[in-house]
Formats: C-alpha cells, structure tokens, sequence
C-alpha cells in the first residue's frame, strides 16, 4: 500500500440532533446526513466507489446487522460495503476506514457513514453485555466512569467547579451549532444544583441521549483538488485499543490514547500540540472527561488539564477552543459522535463551522474514545496539504 | 471431573420503532383504510412494501400508488412442524413471496391453507386482521390466501 497517498474530506453532513426523531425511521435518519454529505462534496451516489458503516452495539436499537438492511439506503449496491464497530468511537474508526480505503490507492471516493436512534431502545441495558461469567453491571456509563473521574479530582486536585465550568461552556459552543441537540444555555448554579446521578457526576454535566447521524465524503488527492470547496487534509490518523482487563491499566490516563496522540502528532508532524493545533474535537460524554483528555492528549502536562479550563483557555476565542460545536456534551448519539468530533474538526479547518466557525483555523484534531477507555480513533486534518 | 454448567440467559428488551413517513404511512394503509400502498423507484418499478429509496441507486422514492390485494407467489417454503413462539403459525404454513397486482416486488408473508396446492405461479389474496387487531403492522395482513 502507497501509504504516501494523501486523503482529504470532500463533504460533511450531520442531520438535525434531537432526543427523538419520531419523523424518520433509522433508514430516513441514515439518508438526511448521507444526502447532505454528498450535496456538500457536489457528488452523487453513483460517484462513490465504497461504503464504510459505523453504530454502537445493534443492541441499542434491536435491529440485528442493520448494514445488510442499509445498503441500499446507503447507496452501496454493487460496491463494497462494511461494518465497523468500536463502541463509542466507532464513528471515528469508520471515517479511518474509509481514509485507509482511499489511501490504500484502490479506491477515489468513500463514503463514511455512522449514526444511532438512540429513542428506539436504552443504551444503559443494551451497554451492559450478560455474560455468562459475570454479574451483570447495569451501571451505564456514567457508573462506570464515575470512579475513574473521582480518581482524577484525588490526583490533581481538580477542584469541584471544573465540571460545571466545562458544562456551561460546552453549551454556550452548542448554542452556536444549528444541529446540536441541547443548545439551551446553562449557568455554573444550574450544573451545581443539578442532581448528583453517579458521585460525582451531576446531571447538568451529562451528555443526553441523541437520534441523529454523520457522513463523511474522504476523497484521493486527485478529487480533493478538483471539489467544490476547499477540503480538510488528513494529515494523519491513528486508532488504538488495549485491553479491558490488563493489569495496570490506568483509566485516568490510558496508555492507548497516549500512543494514539503520538501517532497522530508524529504522523501529521507535529511536535507541540498546544501550539500547533488550534482547535480540537474531543470525546467528552461527561464534563470532567476534558480536563482529563487535555491531560492524556498531550496538551498540558498532568494536573495541568484543568488548570488550563480553568484559566478559560479553552473557550471561544481563547488559546485553544475545545469542542466549539459544543461536543459530546450537547449532541450524544454514540455511534455518530466519534465522526461528528473528526467531521467538525475538518469544518474548522475548511472554515465553513458556520457560526460556530474557530477564526483562522488551520490545523484541528477530532478525537473519540469508546468501551471502557478502550478504543481510541484521531485524526488531524489541516488547511493545506 | 464434573461436566462445566451451563447457564441459561433470556435476553429481552422492548423496542419501540420510528417507522418513518413512508414505511409508516404504508402501516397507517393496512390498519387504517385496508388498503396496500406502494412507491415507483428508479430501476425498480413499483415497490411493495416501499422503503422510500432506490435499493439499485439510492434515489429518493417517487410517486405513491396503490396496488390490488391479489397477486402471485413467486416462492415457496413450506413448514410442516412449527416452532413454538418462534414462528408466526401454531399449525403447518408457508412463507411466501407475494408480488401483488400492480407491484414489481414479492412481499413476503404467510399461507395457512392449501399448502399441498401451493407453487410458484399460485394466485392468492390478502386475508385482513379484524378492524379491532390491526396495529399498523405487515401482519394486519393476517395472511394470503389461495383464490380457487
């Protein structure tokens, strides 16, 4: 494989978030964002030589391999066509997978699609697998991180308002996303006097539940000088796993996100994040995740995560705008929204994020993470090749 | 050594659906007017039941247009010894491809009589639900029937 092939994004589409999109059935809510794609990137079905689909486990909605019914709403008759699936990061890994398509020089146009309905079922029964061999743990997710984030707070001594602090600035940002699910603006007292759901997660501090999709349209380097605007270059990607029961394993700080953020930085040539990355995407379904995050991805040192969120460095405007579409934090349906932080990220540097738009952004990172800090997918994408 | 156990698992949870604007609207069809309703595709002709795009090229769904409650099989598997909860029959039946009068796809469904009478090329009719047991479900069509 040529792996010197450049890819780029030729299209972005993400269809209207909300908590039930009652007017569409998954097949419909597939197509809003395909069918935006597509007009954003100026082609039609016939153009694209591949599909790559991503969602959460089919136990969230109860529609078995829903790929092989998708494929003629995809558009993917006679091409090849595949599933991904990585848990919450699965939106990432399937935008990766088309990039991989296109690099490997086989292909000219992909295109990456990856949605959840999450109204048709419960994500907190359909995440808690019954093993045969253990207790089955109907925690959620916000159960199960719960203990990783207060063991951050006893590390860093993190103090309580950073949550709340992320919170309110995630909504301001999804106050400026047209397509973001909760857009209405919160204040500091509003997070603090919202119930505590998992100690010390509060429910102001919660992603929501989201129908919603994203398509990507990753294109060679041939079509991408040939689109009707200016594409996101990807200048790298990488994914990584580790093992949900290694010995050592530190959730706080996973080693496999440390060693995808190098990938991604070494790949895209990058050797300060904090300066040469102007905006960032990043996974944060529970607010105290993005002290967290800038910590594990390099952009501040340990303990230093929230500190920087504190000093407000991440806000519009600021050093560093974190998740200026307002994120995970605003917009959750799981198996998009790993391909809405990578999508988003190219937005930016193709400077078409609308009112949401990151001034001058050249160089951004979309980033997701999934399981129990397991899967994790990134890219960086820039202006210029 | 004792043989490892086995542990019994029952996996279940109540799903609840959006059907869209045109699956939906094919539903409201069968449970509200008696009525069966396709959409003309590119490349497909009239599709039964619609799904609102081209499986071929992935075009948007066109015009709707009602088809006829008879029709043709056009496959056929029997099944003499049904299982309990599992199939949709208690007694011997058929799985069915239905391509109604008026439709260019088979629908599939169920035929509970004249199984040893039934081949492809078989005439048959839609056997309605009573008006208080449709749901907006494809089995407001209770099943077809052989037209003698």
């Amino acid at each position: 494989m040529d792996v010197s092939r450049q890819a780029a994004v030729l299209g972005v589409g993400q269809t209207q978030h909300a908590s039930r999109r009652a007017d569409v059935s998954i097949a419909g809510l597939v197509r809003e964002a395909v069918d935006r794609a597509l007009l954003d990137a100026g082609l039609e079905h016939r153009d694209i030589d591949a599909v790559v689909v991503g969602k959460a486990p089919d136990m969230l909605e109860g529609v078995m391999q829903p790929e092989q019914f998708l494929a003629g709403a995809l558009g993917a008759h006679l091409k090849p066509l595949i599933r991904v699936h990585t848990a919450g990061s699965v939106g990432a890994s399937t935008a990766l997978a088309a990039v991989t398509h296109v690099r490997s020089g086989l292909f000219e146009r992909v295109l990456a699609v990856a949605f959840e309905k999450q109204s048709e079922g419960n994500a907190m029964w359909a995440l808690s697998p019954n093993l045969p061999f253990m207790q089955p743990i109907v925690a959620g997710a916000g159960g199960y991180f719960a203990p990783y984030v207060r063991a951050y707070i006893a590390r860093t001594k993190c103090p309580p308002h950073i949550g709340p602090m992320t919170a309110v600035n995630a909504r301001e940002n999804g106050g400026r996303n047209e397509y973001a699910h909760l857009r209405e603006p919160m204040t500091l007292d509003d997070v603090m006097n919202s119930p505590v759901l998992w100690d010390p997660i509060r429910y102001g501090e919660t992603c929501p539940s989201s129908d919603g999709a994203c398509a990507l349209v990753i294109g060679s380097e041939d079509v991408a000088r040939r689109t009707p605007h200016k594409p996101a270059w990807i200048r790298s990607g990488a994914s990584y796993a580790e093992a949900m029961w290694a010995p050592g394993r530190d959730q706080v700080s996973p080693r496999a996100g440390k060693m995808c953020a190098k990938a991604v930085y070494d790949g895209a040539g990058i050797k300060n994040p904090w300066k040469e990355i102007d905006t960032a995407e990043i996974y944060v379904p529970f607010a105290w995740f993005e002290a967290m995050w800038l910590e594990n991805l390099g952009f501040c040192d340990v303990g230093e995560g929230w500190k920087a969120i504190d000093r407000g460095e991440q806000k519009m405007g600021a050093h560093l705008p974190i998740n200026p579409s307002g994120g995970v934090l605003c917009t959750n349906p799981i198996g998009a929204s790993g391909m809405l932080r990578l999508g988003e990220a190219a937005l930016q540097v193709m400077g078409r994020a609308g009112a949401h738009q990151v001034d001058g952004a050249k160089t951004a990172l979309g980033h997701a993470y999934g399981g129990g800090s397991q899967y994790f997918a990134m890219w960086v994408v820039s202006d210029e090749r | 050594m004792t043989e490892p156990l086995e542990q019994r698992v029952v996996t279940e949870f109540p799903y609840k659906h959006s059907t869209g604007e045109v699956i939906g609207r094919f539903l409201a069809g069968l449970k509200d007017q008696k009525r069966i309703w396709g959409q003309r595709v590119a490349g497909q002709g009239v599709v039964v039941p619609p799904v609102g795009y081209s499986e071929t090229d992935g075009s948007a769904g066109g015009e709707w247009v009602e088809v006829k409650p008879t029709g043709v099989v056009t496959a056929v598997a029997r099944v003499y010894r049904p299982i309990a909860q599992l199939h949709p029959c208690a007694e011997p039946f058929a799985f069915v491809l239905v391509k109604l009068d008026g439709a260019d796809t088979a629908l599939a469904h169920v035929v509970r009589d004249d199984l040893e009478r039934l081949r492809v090329g078989t005439r048959v009719e839609a056997v309605w639900a009573p008006d208080a047991d449709r749901t907006g479900s494809i089995r407001d069509i209770a099943c077809f029937r052989v037209i003698t």
